[in-house]
């Protein structure tokens, strides 16, 4: 392992996230509620930290490989979260263990909060929390990569790191280029929510807030009652259609931009995701109108329900915790596989469910006709083998992840669907799972280990295991 | 610029690596996943795995739109219908590798049909190396235009040539017998002149002269400057350069042997190459090397596959005899250590392929969107050799060139037709299809109806 490299990358990750803490600190100066100091403290802070570490380890080689690449992407996650907490310990919100998990949260677009009286924070404070949302959605490595001229290029490994999804295709040569077009598909979205959000009636503060968070399928809000606060059924219908589409994989809205539209429409993944988003909302709001009475209600809010599980952002409109056990788990299960690789959500990616069933039709055509050779493909491309094979062993780590997580959530004597859906949430970056954890309740109640256990999960989720995995092997750390 | 590199193996990989250096947009495609895989991880490049040849595969890289296409695959069937199919689909210039001597008759015809740019046969550019550091020792540097068929020597002026101080309208007459070169272009004090017949070249001028290989050679043995006198080469290894170099080397009236082990293909060098001697045996036995007469050898060239072989048969030549050793070494990473041991003549067949497709492209650069087929900059830039083909309505055809309005400062140097290099003079015109080398110092030249009015 090249350590001087991951510590000097590290410095200047910290540098950027620095940086990005001065529009918060703009935004609390602006109104005034007595927390700037808390941001300039953090500010200081974290260059104490960054220039260091940048100053002093100078690597001569800049070469990242697969291992340096995971453990920037562990680290540089785990402790941007540490660091990025500071200004709300140094406001006096809540502890340093709870602020942890909060910016965790955010920067892996949980949306999980460890608050209990959201509504009190300050303005500056709801501004970084979301903002870690939009951060953490587009990952800041690459971002970090595509901005500095000594890694150039060779950032492919940290793009594989960072990036969702089973495999990371670039859309043009060079790897900056392609993060520029990613982060400006990401803008221009963004922006569009933002105008749409104000001409259906938000505040301009509420609207940056929210469609940062909707950008990131994060699920912050400065509500406690979450989207359904402001009953306003325009901004339902906005929101709900933005979270559908920043579950879209971003490789589709650059073929539309380019006008390859046969390219865009030939995705077998984005099918398979607008597919199940259809018939879940379709069966869940039949399943409601015994309990709304109606069918526009219960299509309301079927319709809202579904996408924000499944593009894992963790919005609420309705108490779903409330509803009929068939509605309830069926958003539990869509919440597993999540939305598209190449997209800001969680979970484990439409991609890898689209390959997984198809590998299970393969294994039972194989059991009465065994001679024949089956190759799988996707989007008409022959899927290597290899790959094939790291998507049933992540799978299958992912479930085993969730049962651990369940069995050590339930330390806490918590019902068995509190355990099992707090642990599944977490690790799907989604935010609200049943019961204590559910879409009005909160992680509060978890005491201090396992909220920095749910961190580390919130983490494994976001960056599909691997970096979280290699920051406890001993051997990726030796030298050579 | 974008670009394509078709075929990722040694000489892809290394073309790739020094592209991306040179900030363009490099996308490869290759067969193997396991290669591009490698690729993705220590270049910036985008990679798609398929067949050069395939529709699909091309589409998908994006050929479309590709400035030039570099086709490096194994095969140089693969490498011509791929530049094919890539010009059809709409790349701009397409660089094929084509290595087997038998294409070699047929190249002319062949890129015309399939609309390759540029040929690269790293083999053939290498023995074309090697000769002329064993041919024109002194040249400070040589380019070579119309698929080689003709050099432009650069070589600097000591003031005792018989071409120095008399205006050059005076040489030939003088010395009737001298081959015909052009000189093309003199650089004195900085400044680049385009010579006319009053001019007269001094000591310290540095001369551009241009002429077909053959021609430049028999001007330069017949002035005295073939100094070093190569009459007698060694070569070990019937490589496919061996077979090049001791062609051009037979040409130019040196007594060559090669020397193989394996008795096919000596068999077949002998078939092929009727002038040289060719001996079956080991290479590296140095008794044979004896016998065969490395004592009096005027070069030693170590040709054979491997590395190891070459330099210590290299060596030993270079310690027990007076002969210019020349020795193949593929890997990048020695040549300072032979240097160091008196070996100075190394040469690397996918150095040189791979400077002379980065040349192209960097040509290429200046050129996108003319009808120049090939660029060189002379004399830092001051002055510029391009090569233009005659398109079949242009209104200069067979008028000769005293009776054509050409701009100042520019000059037509050569004229290839039919796979000949003419040195024009007043009375010769320009044919279509012809290709046409002009110097001029102006720049910004796009087609040869902009020089010839």
């Amino acid at each position: 392992m090249n350590i001087k490299l991951v510590l000097n990358f590290l410095g200047k990750l910290f540098l950027i996230e620095a940086m990005l803490m001065l529009p918060a600190l703009g935004v609390s100066i602006a109104y005034g509620q007595g927390d700037a100091m808390a941001f300039v403290y953090s500010i200081i802070a974290i260059l104490a930290v960054s220039l260091p570490l940048t100053l002093i380890f100078r690597p001569k080689d800049h070469q990242m490989y697969a291992r340096e690449a995971l453990a920037v992407a562990g680290l540089g996650w785990l402790l941007m979260s540490l660091l990025g907490g500071l200004p709300l310990v140094f406001s006096g919100a809540c502890s340093f263990i709870d602020a942890f998990f909060e910016i965790t949260s955010g920067f892996t677009t949980t949306g999980a909060t460890i608050m209990t009286d959201i509504e009190s924070l300050s303005n500056g404070l709801h501004f970084w929390r979301t903002f870690t949302h939009w951060i953490g959605g587009m990952g800041v490595l690459v971002f970090t990569t595509a901005i500095l001229p000594t890694i150039g290029g060779r950032g492919a490994h940290l793009a594989r790191a960072e990036s969702p999804g089973p495999t990371f295709s670039k859309l043009t040569p060079k790897l900056g280029d392609t993060a520029k077009i990613m982060y400006m598909i990401y803008f221009v979205l963004t922006f569009i929510e933002i105008i749409a959000l104000l001409l259906a009636g938000m505040s301009l503060f509420d609207a940056v807030l929210h469609a940062f968070s909707t950008a990131g399928t994060g699920g912050f809000s400065n509500r406690a009652l979450s989207i359904g606060a402001f009953n306003n059924l325009a901004v339902e219908i906005i929101i709900a259609v933005f979270m559908f589409l920043f579950g879209i994989n971003f490789a589709v809205y650059f073929k539309l931009f380019n006008r390859d539209f046969k390219g865009a429409l030939k995705n077998e993944e984005v099918k398979l995701y607008s597919l199940i988003a259809f018939c879940a909302i379709l069966v869940i709001t039949l399943n409601l109108i015994p309990y709304y009475g109606d069918f526009f209600t219960a299509l309301r809010y079927a319709s809202f329900q579904v996408p924000t599980i499944m593009s894992t952002t963790g919005y609420a409109t309705a108490n779903f915790n409330l509803w009929p056990s068939f509605s309830k788990m069926l958003l539990m299960s869509l919440m597993l596989f999540g939305a598209c690789a190449g997209s800001t959500a969680g979970g484990l990616k439409m991609t890898r469910l689209v390959m997984l069933l198809k590998m299970a039709r393969r294994e039972i055509r194989r059991a009465f006709q065994p001679r024949k050779i089956q190759v799988i493909k996707l989007d008409g491309k022959t899927v290597p083998e290899e790959t094939l094979a790291q998507v049933s062993m992540l799978f299958f780590c992912h479930v085993l992840l969730i049962l651990v997580g369940a069995v050590v959530v339930s330390l806490e004597e918590v019902s068995f669907t509190t355990a099992f859906t707090t642990s599944l949430t977490c690790i799907s970056n989604v935010g609200p799972g049943l019961e204590v954890v559910g879409p009005i309740g909160s992680f509060a109640g978890y005491s201090a280990p396992t909220k920095v256990f749910l961190s580390i999960l919130m983490l494994a989720g976001r960056l599909e295991l691997y970096p979280i995995l290699i920051l406890f092997s001993p051997a990726a750390w030796r030298r050579g | 610029m974008k670009i394509l590199i078709v075929g990722c193996g040694k000489l892809g990989m290394l073309l790739a690596e020094k592209l991306i250096e040179e900030k363009h947009n490099v996308t490869i495609i290759d067969r193997d996943e396991a290669v591009l895989d490698k690729c993705l991880e220590t270049l910036d490049a985008l990679t798609v795995k398929g067949s050069g040849v395939s529709l699909q595969t091309l589409q998908e890289a994006d050929v479309m739109h590709a400035e030039i296409v570099i086709a490096t695959t194994m095969s140089d069937e693969t490498n011509m219908l791929c530049s094919l199919t890539a010009k059809k689909l709409g790349a701009k210039y397409t660089v094929a590798r084509i290595r087997d001597p038998e294409y070699l008759d047929s190249l002319p015809f062949l890129t015309k049909e399939l609309f390759i740019n540029y040929v690269m046969n790293p083999e053939r550019a290498t023995a074309r190396e090697i000769s002329r550091m064993l041919r024109l020792p002194f040249a400070a540097s040589i380019e070579t235009f119309a698929r080689g068929l003709v050099e432009l020597v650069e070589i600097k002026a000591t003031g005792k040539e018989p071409f120095a101080n008399i205006p050059l309208k005076d040489l030939y007459r003088r010395t009737p017998h001298l081959p015909h070169v052009l000189f093309c272009i003199v650089e004195r004090d900085m400044h680049a002149i385009i010579p006319k017949g009053d001019f007269v070249i001094r000591s310290g001028d540095r001369v551009f002269v241009a002429a077909d290989t053959s021609t430049i050679t028999a001007f330069f043995k017949s002035i005295g400057m073939d100094t070093r006198g190569v009459k007698d080469a060694l070569i070990v290894g019937g490589s496919r350069i061996a077979y090049y170099l001791a062609q051009s080397l037979c040409a130019s009236g040196v007594d060559t042997k090669i020397i193989e082990r394996k008795i096919e293909k000596a068999r077949f060098l002998s078939e092929a190459l009727e002038d040289v001697t060719i001996i079956q045996g080991d290479g590296t036995d140095y008794k044979l090397l004896m016998s065969e007469g490395l004592d009096t050898a005027d070069a030693f060239i170590a040709l054979t596959d491997r590395d190891e072989e070459n330099l210590l048969t290299g060596l030993y030549a270079h310690q027990n005899t007076n002969a210019k050793v020349i020795v193949k070494n593929t890997r990048l990473e020695y040549p300072d250590l032979l240097r160091s041991m008196g070996l100075e003549s190394i040469i690397n067949p996918r150095e040189i392929a791979c400077n002379i497709i980065l040349r192209t492209v960097r040509a290429r650069k200046n050129t996108a969107d003319t009808a120049i087929e090939r660029m060189y900059k002379l004399i830092n830039g001051k002055a510029e050799a391009l090569e233009f083909v005659v398109k079949p309505k242009a209104p200069f055809i067979g008028i000769p060139l005293k009776d054509l309005k050409i701009k100042d400062h520019t000059l037509v140097a050569v004229i290839v037709r039919n796979g000949h290099a003419l040195v024009p003079f007043g009375d010769d015109s320009m044919q279509a299809d012809d290709h046409v080398v002009i110097i001029t110092k102006e720049t910004g030249i796009a087609d040869l109806e902009d020089v010839i009015g």
